[in-house]
């Protein structure tokens, strides 16, 4: 009797420990060999010359006038980005939480598009409509509106197209922060205000906007911070005076040239303070957290025919705007011979067919699926045990452990693919001769933090006291996971899954970087050679855009679906 | 008049949630809506308040109509249930934010303030988020930025029904005394009985969106019109019974506990079944047959269990048709009657309250 209560008490507390120590254990050293290691040894790098520290390498880059161009211009296109998405993202919380009209939930599933929609393939099209004798001076010529083209992309032009293109793609990451933020106001703070005589637009400035600054600033941050480290659009809209894209020139000679360490710490300090900015406002905030909500009256107001009519044009504007360089992509894509016309002569479904026969699509393709699939499974086993040994057990240095799962949120894709260059050169991990296994690292690493999250906000509707009524009753660990965890998380994990799953899939940062032999190109890499080539090359990567665009759309749909309010939180930082 | 409803409907859709009110409050009273939750009280304070609109009727503030007057014109004061404090200005801040609203000068604000700090006892506190205070202080907070408008109203929604025990006696005590000291015509929501006969100069009842009885605590208790009421307000034993005799407001009726003569300043019709209504602490049991006076009434009734609880005890008896009776016995020392033993019992006429049959579905006589 006495031996088999030890034998089972000994089998518990082993359960116990494998799941409270090794998994963290296992998790740290895969975080700490794959992310902490190749940031690490960059800072190092850019503080270590020949003759020990120095700061030469900073002194050099803000001696070359390159550099600091490029600096000042990234962090413009960061902070112009944020402002527009900003512009574009008020309004529509606050008419999401304030007006009730027909079609709401389809419009604002609509207006959540541009997120899944590259911006780099936009990018495509914008060349077919902007260029020199695109279809836009084209249209404008043969009408007679103008004589000569116009040289939309000369000059600087090509950078506003870049912020606009980054405010475009990015405005939802803000407008769902901030209608969750909006929407978790209590109406009785308002009615309050009403009582006392408060104009609308004072309740607006001093109550509304106040309360839903922090989670506006959350979005804002990872706002400031994608379009600030952007790769992909500035690359292919031609706009090459920008950061991410003078690291992208850097890596091939690194071991020549240091300056590209210097340039890589400078935009890890950038994030780390943004974040730090971000994460300080939001602990502020948890002093405004306090009572329960009051008598529940809907804050949503039906609106009148009139207003319905300009929420419709103003979020159809937006669509258009958004969808717009994708439109084109989708126009170029099914055109044959489309040249010197301001619209395609011919249609064809061709070009579709081309890519699941020609080779560099349809090995983008393959990899990319086998590339993403593996990184979601990984995300989707370790973020769920992440997810319940944070919010289920005490750990030991259980807040330690998550700001470090969650610090990839802050580092930009290519700062890590930078990172592994230098760090795995010359190792058995060289990405040289077989860039498959950091790829999927990096895939699963970047994108973990959403499946924590996802998996925590499942994990906190639900009180323990399910699990441990479960386990009274004498269902065993594994079979309190199966029958009443698992359902309860399935539609976080699903949604979780798909937006790890497109992340890995549009990734262009690490795809870029890391993959330079054909045969391992994943599928955004594709696109980029492809575009780069004489001929319909262009035409093929439209083609190739648009397939991972449809993908891609239906599942973020889906997940935007299972998830609600909650898909707003999963892109704070 | 401090406060006049006349005839006001509000219904959502097909629900009405209030029908066909008429209230009028005194100025200076501290009138309590009381009732069940989802009985209408709330809606009428915000439809006094102007958060929400009248689908008919009229309502009147200090004589005057306000029926279409939007709420900020209204000069009401009012504290939620969850007090609305803005959580992200400090009590200072939430309390000068509604006086910047206001047409005063700088010396009149700030008098306006440190008085109402000072009648609610937050100086201490002034600089405080609401989120770092208790609930009794932020509770302070809200009434402290009601008054600080010197409102013509001050609209309470169950304002202490998110306190502790403790602190509600204490905060009753707090409310009692600033209307003592203000004077401003004060109405009160609560579903807490105890709340509203201990503190209010008046009560109106409401059950299932319309009102049931208006008036002092002491009339609503001893003088209940309806059955839902006397049940309502304290405990108390019904009996139905039959009118057999009338004369003037003299009724004689026949009961499970036999011949009653009551009276009742209410209309009642011969041979118009009605209910009787005892409280349990009007019931006193007796050793034997006594002398009876003929201004109270004799009965026999079977003992069952009881609950002993110091200062009193609680019975249960039976009539012969084993209808409960709840009697209430204060610290005699008479034995506590035998399982199933008879017991006799006496009722003074004038504790027996004459109520119309009606229970569910409150039509008012």
């Amino acid at each position: 009797m006495l031996a088999t209560d030890f034998r089972t008490s000994f089998k518990w507390k082993l359960q116990e420990g494998v799941f409270a120590y090794a998994i963290p254990a296992f998790v740290m050293v895969i975080l700490g060999v794959f992310f902490v290691f190749p940031i690490g040894t960059l800072v190092l790098k850019s503080f270590i010359g020949p003759a020990g520290f120095t700061l030469e390498y900073f002194r050099l880059l803000f001696q070359n006038q390159l550099h600091t161009t490029a600096i000042v211009n990234s962090l413009q296109i960061g902070l112009y980005s944020t402002l527009t998405a900003t512009l574009i993202s008020i309004p529509l919380g606050l008419i999401h939480v304030k007006c009730k009209f027909k079609g709401k939930g389809f419009l604002f599933g609509l207006i959540l598009l541009p997120m899944i929609m590259p911006p780099f393939v936009g990018a495509i099209g914008i060349q077919q409509f902007f260029s020199l004798y695109g279809a836009i001076n084209l249209f404008l010529i043969s009408h007679n509106i103008i004589a000569t083209p116009i040289p939309w992309l000369e000059n600087n032009h090509s950078f506003y197209i870049v912020i606009l293109l980054e405010a475009l793609h990015l405005y939802p990451i803000l407008y769902l922060n901030l209608t969750a933020a909006l929407s978790n106001i209590d109406p009785s703070l308002e009615e309050m205000a009403d009582l006392f005589g408060v104009s609308k637009l004072r309740k607006l400035t001093s109550i509304l906007l106040p309360l839903a600054t922090p989670g506006f600033i959350a979005g804002a941050t990872v706002v400031f911070i994608w379009s600030f480290t952007d790769l992909g659009t500035p690359l292919l809209v031609g706009y090459h005076e920008v950061v991410p894209v003078r690291i992208f020139n850097m890596v091939t000679d690194i071991q020549e040239n240091p300056m590209g360490f210097a340039l890589v710490f400078i935009v890890i300090l950038m994030t780390m303070l943004f974040f730090g900015i971000s994460r300080l406002t939001l602990r502020n905030t948890k002093k405004y957290e306090m009572m329960a909500k009051g008598h529940v009256t809907e804050s949503a107001k039906s609106t009148s025919f009139f207003g319905t009519l300009l929420i419709y044009i103003f979020c159809i504007v937006i669509l258009f705007f958004a969808l717009f360089p994708h439109l084109s992509v989708l126009l170029k894509s099914v055109s044959e011979n489309w040249f010197m016309t301001a619209l395609p002569e011919k249609y064809t479904l061709e070009h579709y067919t081309k890519i699941f026969v020609q080779e560099l699509p349809f090995i983008g393709i393959k990899n990319s699926l086998f590339y993403s699939s593996i990184s979601t499974l990984f995300d989707l086993i370790f973020g769920v045990a992440i997810a319940y040994l944070l919010t289920r057990k005490k750990l030991p240095f259980g807040s330690l452990f998550e700001s470090i799962v969650m610090l990839p949120l802050a580092i930009p894709g290519i700062v890590l693919a930078f990172g592994y260059i230098v760090t795995f050169s010359n190792t058995p991990l060289d990405p040289l001769s077989n860039p498959v296994p950091l790829l999927i690292i990096s895939y699963g690493i970047r994108r973990l933090p959403y499946m924590v999250r996802s998996a925590t906000a499942g994990l906190q509707q639900t009180h323990i006291s399910l699990e441990e009524s479960s386990s009274l009753f004498g269902a065993s660990r594994s079979h309190t996971l199966r029958k009443v965890i698992a359902p309860i998380l399935t539609a976080n994990l699903i949604a979780g899954g798909l937006l790890c799953f497109s992340y890995a899939m549009l990734d262009v940062s690490d795809s870029l970087l890391l993959a330079m032999k054909e045969q391992f190109f994943p599928i955004t890499k594709s696109i980029y050679t492809l575009y780069l080539e004489q001929g319909n090359g262009d035409v093929t990567a439209s083609a190739l855009g648009m397939f991972v665009m449809l993908l891609l759309g239906g599942a973020i749909l889906l997940a935007a679906n299972i998830l609600g309010k909650k898909l707003g939180e999963l892109f704070r930082s | 008049m401090g406060v006049f409803f006349q005839n006001v409907c509000k219904a959502y859709g097909k629900f009405q949630a209030v029908k066909d009110l008429t209230i009028q409050i005194p100025k200076g009273s501290l009138h309590f809506l009381l009732g069940p939750s989802g009985c209408g009280k709330t809606t009428t304070l915000r439809l006094l308040a102007g958060l929400e609109t009248t689908t008919s009727g009229k309502i009147f503030i200090d004589n005057l109509e306000v029926t279409h007057l939007p709420a900020a014109k209204r000069n009401i004061g009012m504290v939620f249930q969850n007090y609305a404090l803005w959580p992200h200005m400090t009590v200072k801040k939430n309390i000068s934010y509604v006086l910047d609203l206001q047409k005063l000068t700088e010396k009149e604000k700030i008098d306006r303030l440190e008085e109402a700090l000072s009648i609610t006892h937050l100086h201490a506190f002034q600089d405080r988020l609401p989120g770092q205070l208790s609930g009794g202080q932020q509770q302070r907070v809200a009434l402290a930025r009601a008054l600080a408008i010197r409102p013509k109203l001050l609209l309470l929604d169950e304002p202490l029904c998110n306190l502790d025990t403790q602190l509600r006696l204490e905060m009753r005590e707090n409310i009692l005394r600033i209307h003592e000291k203000t004077k401003i015509t004060t109405l009160y929501v609560t579903h807490d009985q105890k709340e509203a006969l201990s503190m209010g100069t008046s009560i109106t009842v409401m059950h299932e969106g319309s009102e049931i009885q208006t008036g002092s605590p002491r009339d609503l208790y001893l003088r209940p019109r309806t059955p839902f009421l006397a049940n309502f307000i304290g405990e108390t034993n019904l009996l139905p019974g039959k009118i057999i005799q009338k004369k003037d407001h003299t009724f004689s009726l026949e009961t499970e506990i036999g011949h009653l003569t009551v009276s009742s300043t209410e209309e009642f019709q011969l041979h118009q079944k009605v209910n009787i209504s005892i409280r349990p602490e009007c019931i006193k049991l007796v050793e034997r047959e006594k002398n009876l006076e003929p201004s109270s009434h004799q009965f026999t009734l079977q003992s069952g269990s009881s609950t002993y609880q110091g200062e009193c005890e609680i019975l249960q008896l039976y009539t012969h048709s084993r209808r409960k009776i709840k009697c209430l016995t204060f610290n005699t020392d008479t034995p506590t009657p035998k399982v199933g033993g008879s017991i006799e019992c006496i009722v003074q006429n004038k504790d027996i309250v004459l109520l119309p049959e009606t229970f569910a579905g409150e039509t008012r006589s």
